[in-house]
């Protein structure tokens, strides 16, 4: 049986009110793809859901990237799918070329959501250093998968952009953190042409040092030893 | 890389191949990973040994040829892999079925159902090159049986394939009907007549943009895309492709 069998095309999603919804407030914009642009170097759609669905990450309750089969759509050489969870919100694109473009929101920003960010109000806009390092990690951990199924080729590009960042501070869900970092920066962007090879050997670093990036823009200089072992209770799937 | 070059030249005693090595092995490897892929999708139908001279196998061949036809890049028909529930055992076809697969009649009667014509390619497969790819399948979906005859089905060149002649099965049922417009549609793996708008807008835009392209190798040809567009960088060409989504 195909992949495509299980899959049925829904009513389409308005991708444009999606975005202006994601972006309405704080929101992360993720962009992986090969070097060289080949249109079709998947040979067909269902290879491409295939290939998400053989490449998604799941370290913990909300995959990377979230495969909903109602909102599944595709276009002329794309899939897409995404999601609207109370205004949480998320949009990806997986072209036949190999590049994949996401759009998520900022979780941190969707306070209203009842019962589930109790620790937020002691920041007023906040980013959370660890939701930032498992996204991250995620987000490293599913290039690499691609780069497995030779999706990237020799090199990548893997870019991350953190949207509506200014005067945001950092916190911890727990409340452990005394919220005095803050960013100047409305956008954080992390770029980098990263070789499949090495990718393969060493995302998980790769996933430290960025996250450590963007915390920097916070004037938050983490270790590397500090993040590793929580990196690794994520990978474990030991989050409590 | 012995080995393949070795197998190549059996096949080409065997007289189905003018050879180019390079393009005829790539071909080659495609064509293997056809058969062992093992689950059927949109552009790929598998069927058990069968003659082509029966005529309820032509037809289902047929229709199934008219289908790929209609589908961006194609697709592949394999004979001599056996459905059995959800698994698809490797057979292989029995001698007497292979010889009816010529390129003559296959083409022969592609001509008489379709408008405009199908390019459609019959290979015939040795088991012996599947060998290299096969240790990780089951031996129980293994027989020790023989060749596969592989038809590979070209997209249509310029205008949607159109059936022009009806085609009855044995019992007498019409299973080909004139003027039926037949596709692979999505979420199925059957070729059936287009009924949704959807699968009718997925082939008209097909069209559209085959004789987009053509229309756009004509202008280059003759040097006018370079006079209104300039090259693009891969990394412009990855960043045009989001559009909407930039």
């Amino acid at each position: 049986m195909s992949a495509i069998n299980t899959l049925e095309v829904k009513e389409e999603m308005d991708v444009k009110e999606r975005l202006e919804k994601i972006k309405s407030r704080g929101y992360w914009r993720v962009n992986i793809r090969p070097i060289d642009f080949e249109e079709r170097k998947i040979e067909s759609l269902e290879r491409c859901w295939k290939i998400i669905e053989d490449c998604c990450v799941r370290f913990r309750g909300w995959d990377y990237p979230v495969l909903n089969k109602e909102e599944i759509r595709y276009g002329n050489d794309w899939v897409q799918s995404g999601h609207n969870w109370s205004g949480l919100s998320e949009l990806w694109r997986f072209y036949q070329s190999g590049q994949f473009i996401h759009y998520f929101s900022c979780i941190e920003d969707y306070r209203e959501i009842p019962n589930y960010f109790p620790t937020l109000k002691r920041v007023d806009r906040g980013l959370s250093v660890t939701s930032t390092l498992y996204k991250v990690t995620e987000i490293y951990e599913f290039a690499t998968r691609l780069a497995e199924k030779n999706v990237l080729q020799n090199q990548a590009k893997i870019s991350i952009k953190l949207v509506k960042m200014k005067d945001r501070t950092l916190f911890e869900w727990d409340g452990s953190m005394i919220p005095v970092y803050k960013s100047e920066s409305e956008e954080i962007v992390t770029d980098e042409v990263v070789s499949t090879m090495e990718l393969l050997g060493s995302s998980r670093d790769k996933a430290i040092d960025k996250t450590r990036k963007i915390l920097s823009e916070f004037s938050y200089e983490i270790s590397q030893t500090v993040l590793v072992p929580t990196q690794q209770r994520l990978i474990e799937k030991r989050l409590g | 890389m012995r080995d393949h070059a070795d197998e190549v030249v059996v096949i080409s005693k065997l007289g189905f191949y003018m050879i180019h090595y390079d393009d005829r092995l790539q071909e080659l490897e495609l064509l293997v990973d056809t058969i062992i892929h093992r689950h059927e999708e949109k552009n790929i139908d598998y069927k058990s040994s069968m003659s082509w001279e029966d005529r309820d196998t032509k037809m289902m061949a047929i229709r199934c040829i008219l289908g790929m036809a209609n589908l961006r890049y194609g697709g592949y028909i394999v004979f001599g892999v056996r459905q059995q529930g959800n698994d698809f055992i490797l057979d292989g076809m029995e001698q007497d079925h292979i010889k009816s697969f010529t390129q003559d009649n296959v083409d022969t009667d592609i001509k008489n159902y379709a408008e405009p014509f199908v390019e459609a390619t019959v290979t015939i497969v040795p088991r012996s090159i599947l060998k290299h790819k096969t240790e990780s399948i089951p031996t129980e979906f293994l027989n020790d049986g023989g060749d596969f005859v592989v038809i590979q089905v070209k997209e249509f060149d310029e205008l949607p394939v159109i059936c022009k002649k009806a085609g009855k099965l044995k019992s007498g049922e019409i299973y080909i009907k004139e003027g039926a417009i037949y596709s692979r549609p999505r979420g199925k793996v059957e070729t059936s007549e287009i009924r949704t708008q959807t699968d009718m807008r997925e082939l008209i835009d097909l069209a559209v943009d085959k004789n987009l392209r053509r229309l756009v190798d004509r202008m280059e040809r003759i040097g006018i895309t370079k006079l209104i567009s300039p090259e693009f960088s891969d990394e412009e060409r990855f960043n045009n492709q989001l559009g909407e989504v930039k």
